[in-house]
C-alpha cells in the first residue's frame, strides 16, 4: 500500500498530485504527517511542498476544470474529516480527466464523497452565518465565539467584514483555535492559542439581558416545541449562544 | 417603564404575528454604512416553539382604540399597555443588529387614537434607523388599514417589505369579529403598495433611486377561528397573489385569546391544518400548481393525512409512475417526495449517470413517498403494487396513533380488529397471509 505524507496545507496536497503526475504512481492514501499512522504493508513517500509545483496544479485545475472547482476545492479542504486530502486527490484525478463533466458527477464513489463534504461545510458556513454572537469589548472591539466541527472561518470573514465594516471584530474558533481578524479595512487570520480578552463594556450587559427578555417572550407557549427547535438549531451551538446558554 | 419592561410588553403582543422573514432583497453593504440583506433570508435564532427569529418582532405600541375579537390587544382586553419612543426603538434594533441577533426590524402598531399616529409614530423610527444610523439591513412594516395614502407612500420608501393583514378569510367574518375594520380599508392600501412597487419598478433610471418596497408585500390571515373551508381559503390567496401580486400569504392557526360568542372557545385550531395550507401555498408559488388542482368544490378540505401533492398524485395516477432518468424537472418536481432541491440534484447528476435507486439514496432522495410514483432505469420498486388505494393505505398506514391524532384531531382510538388503522401493510399482510 502507498501512502503520500504531505504537511497539512492546501499547498502540500497540490504538490501530492503533482508528484503523482510527475511519477505516474497512484497512492492509495494521502495523510497528514501528524496524523499517520503505520503499518506493515505500508509504503511511505513523504511529499515536500513547494510553491512553484503548488501554483502550476492549482493553475492547471482552473484551466482544465474551471474555477468552480477551485471555489469547491477551498471548500472542501476546510473540513475536518482525515480523508479530506485523498478523497480531494481522487476527484481532481477524475476531474483532469473528463474536465467540466466532473460537476455533475455526484453519485459516483469519487465523486460523492466530496459533495457530501462541500454540503457539511456550506451548511456550517451558513450556520455560523446565523448563528455566531457578537459582544462588544470595553476597548470598542467586537467579538465573537465559536466552536464549529469545520475550520470555516475563512469561509464567512467577508460576509461580516461587510456587513460590520463600521466596527472592528474578531471571530474565534475555539475548536481550531483560528481567529478571523477585521480591523475595519481588511481582515486576516492568526492561530493562537492564547486569548486576551478586555471585559465586556458596560452596555453589553444590559443588551445582553435584553435579548434574553425578547427571545423569551417572542415564543408562543401553547405551541412549544423543543423538538422542533432543537432540529433547526442544534444543541452543538447552544454554549455560545446569549439565548440559549442558560436553558 | 424602562426598556426591559416594555419590550417584553411589545414583544408578548407582536408574537401572534406569523410572518417573520427577511427575505426578498438583495441590498449589497456599503463602506461607513451598517448592515446589509439577503435575498434569501437569515433565521438568527428559533424560539422555544420552534419559529425562526429573523427580526426583531414588536409592535410600537399595544395600546389600541378597536375591539378585533381575535386580537390579544384589543381594547377590552385587560392586558399592560406599553409603548417605545421612536429613539428607544431605533437603540434597540441598532444594539440587536450589531451583535448579529436579528436581520432587522418587523415593526407594527396597535392603532392608539388613529390610523393615521400610528402611521407617523412607525415613520419616525424607521426614518431615525436609515437617515441618522444609515441603517441597511431589513425593515418590514406594517400598514395600518385606514392610514391615509400620503403616509402609506411615505412608509413605503423606507422599509423593505410592506404588509397588510387581510385578518379573516372571507368579508363575513370580519364583520362578525372585526367590526372597525372594512375590508376595502385593508385592500386600499393592499393596491396602493402592488401599484407603487410597480411604478418604482418601471420608473426607476439609476441605481440610487428611492425604491418602494422592493421585497413587495405580504399578508396572513387566521385559520380555524371562522368556519372557512380550505378550498375557499386557498382560493382567497390564490386570487391575493395573482391580483395583488404578493410575495407570500401566511397563515396563522387561531390561538384562543378571545372571548367572543362568535369564536371557538377552549381548544386551538390544529397545527396540522395550518402546515396543510402552507404545503398547498408552496406548491402554488414554487411547483406551479394551480388551485383548481389542489382543491376543488368536491374536496373542499385538505386531507389531513396525506400531504396536498400526494392527493393531487392519487387524483391523476395516469401521470404516473415516471421514469427519473428521462422525466423533465417539472415532471419530477411533480412527485410527492421530490422537492426543487431534490429535482435539481436528480437532473444534475443523471448528466453524468443513469440513475439506480442506490444514487437517489446518496442524492440524500427520501423514497418513503416517492417510491410509489417513480421508476429507476423502468422498473417500478420491487414488491409494491400501483394502484391507488393500496398507495393510499401505505401511505397513511405507517402513520403511529399519536402523530394521527396530531394530524386529524377527529381519529379515535381504533377498536381492536381495526387493522388497517393499526398496523402497518407488510405486517398486516403477514398477518393475514396476503402477500
Amino acid at each position: 500500500m502507498l501512502t503520500y505524507t504531505y504537511d497539512g496545507t492546501l499547498e502540500g496536497l497540490l504538490c501530492c498530485i503533482f508528484v503523482i503526475y510527475e511519477c505516474h504512481e497512484v497512492p492509495d492514501e494521502i495523510v497528514e504527517e501528524s496524523q499517520l499512522q503505520f503499518s506493515f504493508d505500508q509504503q511511505l513517500r513523504t511529499i515536500e511542498t513547494r510553491l512553484d509545483q503548488a501554483d502550476r496544479v492549482w493553475r492547471g485545475i482552473g484551466r482544465r476544470i474551471g474555477s468552480g472547482a477551485q471555489l469547491k476545492i477551498r471548500g472542501v479542504f476546510l473540513a475536518s474529516d482525515p480523508q479530506k486530502a485523498t478523497k480531494l486527490c481522487r476527484w481532481v484525478l477524475k476531474g483532469f480527466k473528463v474536465g467540466k463533466r466532473i460537476y455533475a458527477d455526484i453519485t459516483s464513489e469519487v465523486g460523492e464523497p466530496v459533495e457530501a463534504l462541500y454540503r457539511r461545510v456550506a451548511r456550517e458556513q451558513n450556520q455560523m452565518v446565523q448563528f455566531a454572537r457578537f459582544e462588544q469589548k470595553e476597548n470598542g472591539v467586537w467579538f465573537a465565539r465559536i466552536k464549529p466541527e469545520h475550520s470555516v472561518v475563512p469561509l464567512i470573514m467577508d460576509h461580516f467584514a461587510a456587513r460590520f465594516n463600521i466596527q472592528p471584530f474578531i471571530i474565534y474558533d475555539e475548536r481550531h483555535h483560528l481567529a478571523g481578524i477585521y480591523d475595519r479595512q481588511q481582515w486576516y487570520l492568526a492561530q493562537t492559542g492564547e486569548l486576551n480578552l478586555p471585559e465586556d463594556s458596560a452596555e453589553e450587559i444590559r443588551y445582553q439581558e435584553l435579548w434574553r427578555t425578547f427571545y423569551d417572550a417572542i415564543a408562543i407557549k401553547e405551541r412549544f416545541n423543543p423538538k422542533l427547535r432543537q432540529n433547526l438549531l442544534p444543541k452543538r451551538f447552544w454554549g455560545n449562544m446569549t439565548e440559549l446558554q442558560h436553558i | 417603564m424602562d426598556v426591559n419592561e416594555k419590550l417584553e410588553i411589545l414583544t408578548d403582543a407582536a408574537k401572534y404575528d406569523v410572518a417573520c422573514t427577511s427575505s426578498g432583497v438583495d441590498r449589497a453593504s456599503r463602506p461607513g454604512m451598517l448592515g446589509s440583506a439577503s435575498c434569501a433570508g437569515i433565521c438568527h435564532s428559533f424560539a422555544a416553539d420552534g419559529r425562526c427569529i429573523s427580526l426583531l418582532k414588536v409592535l410600537m405600541t399595544n395600546e389600541c382604540i378597536y375591539d378585533c375579537a381575535y386580537c390579544t390587544n384589543r381594547a377590552s382586553n385587560d392586558r399592560p399597555r406599553a409603548s417605545f419612543t421612536p429613539q428607544e426603538l431605533a437603540d434597540l434594533t441598532i444594539g440587536f443588529y450589531r451583535r448579529n441577533y436579528i436581520e432587522g426590524l418587523f415593526l407594527s402598531s396597535g392603532v392608539s387614537h388613529s390610523p393615521d399616529h400610528a402611521t407617523e409614530q412607525m415613520c419616525e423610527a424607521i426614518m431615525l434607523l436609515r437617515e441618522t444610523y444609515r441603517f441597511r439591513g431589513y425593515i418590514h412594516a406594517k400598514a395600518i388599514p385606514g392610514a391615509s395614502p400620503e403616509l402609506v407612500e411615505r412608509l413605503g420608501l423606507l422599509v423593505d417589505r410592506l404588509s397588510v393583514n387581510i385578518e379573516l378569510p372571507s368579508e363575513r367574518s370580519l364583520k362578525l369579529l372585526a367590526p372597525n375594520k372594512a375590508r376595502r380599508a385593508i385592500l386600499g392600501p393592499m393596491a396602493q403598495i402592488r401599484d407603487g412597487v410597480a411604478q418604482t419598478k418601471a420608473l426607476a433610471r439609476y441605481k440610487g433611486a428611492p425604491r418602494f418596497a422592493p421585497a413587495g408585500q405580504s399578508t396572513q390571515m387566521i385559520v380555524g377561528a371562522t368556519p372557512e373551508t380550505d378550498h375557499q381559503i386557498l382560493n382567497l390567496s390564490s386570487a391575493l397573489y395573482r391580483s395583488y401580486d404578493l410575495r407570500r400569504v401566511f397563515f396563522s392557526a387561531y390561538i384562543p385569546v378571545g372571548t367572543s360568542e362568535f369564536l371557538p372557545q377552549g381548544k386551538p385550531a390544529p397545527l396540522a391544518r395550518e402546515h396543510r395550507l402552507y404545503q398547498a401555498d408552496w406548491l402554488m408559488r414554487m411547483y406551479g400548481f394551480s388551485v383548481d388542482e389542489i382543491v376543488d368544490e368536491a374536496h373542499p378540505d385538505l386531507d389531513p393525512l396525506i400531504d396536498p401533492k400526494c392527493q393531487w398524485a392519487l387524483r391523476h395516477l395516469d401521470f404516473f409512475p415516471i421514469e427519473v432518468n428521462t422525466a423533465t424537472l417539472e415532471e419530477l418536481m411533480r412527485v410527492p417526495g421530490i422537492g426543487t432541491f431534490g429535482a435539481r440534484k436528480i437532473v444534475r447528476a443523471r448528466r453524468a449517470a443513469r440513475l439506480s435507486y442506490d444514487d437517489l439514496k446518496l442524492l440524500k432522495i427520501v423514497a418513503r413517498r416517492a417510491q410509489y410514483f417513480i421508476t429507476c432505469g423502468g422498473k417500478y420498486r420491487a414488491g409494491l403494487r400501483f394502484d391507488g388505494a393500496e398507495i393510499y393505505r401505505a401511505l397513511t398506514s405507517t402513520l403511529s396513533l399519536p402523530r394521527r391524532q396530531r394530524l386529524d384531531p377527529g381519529v379515535t382510538q381504533p377498536g381492536l380488529f381495526d387493522f388497517d388503522a393499526l398496523l402497518p401493510v407488510e405486517a398486516r399482510k403477514a398477518l393475514t397471509g396476503q402477500f
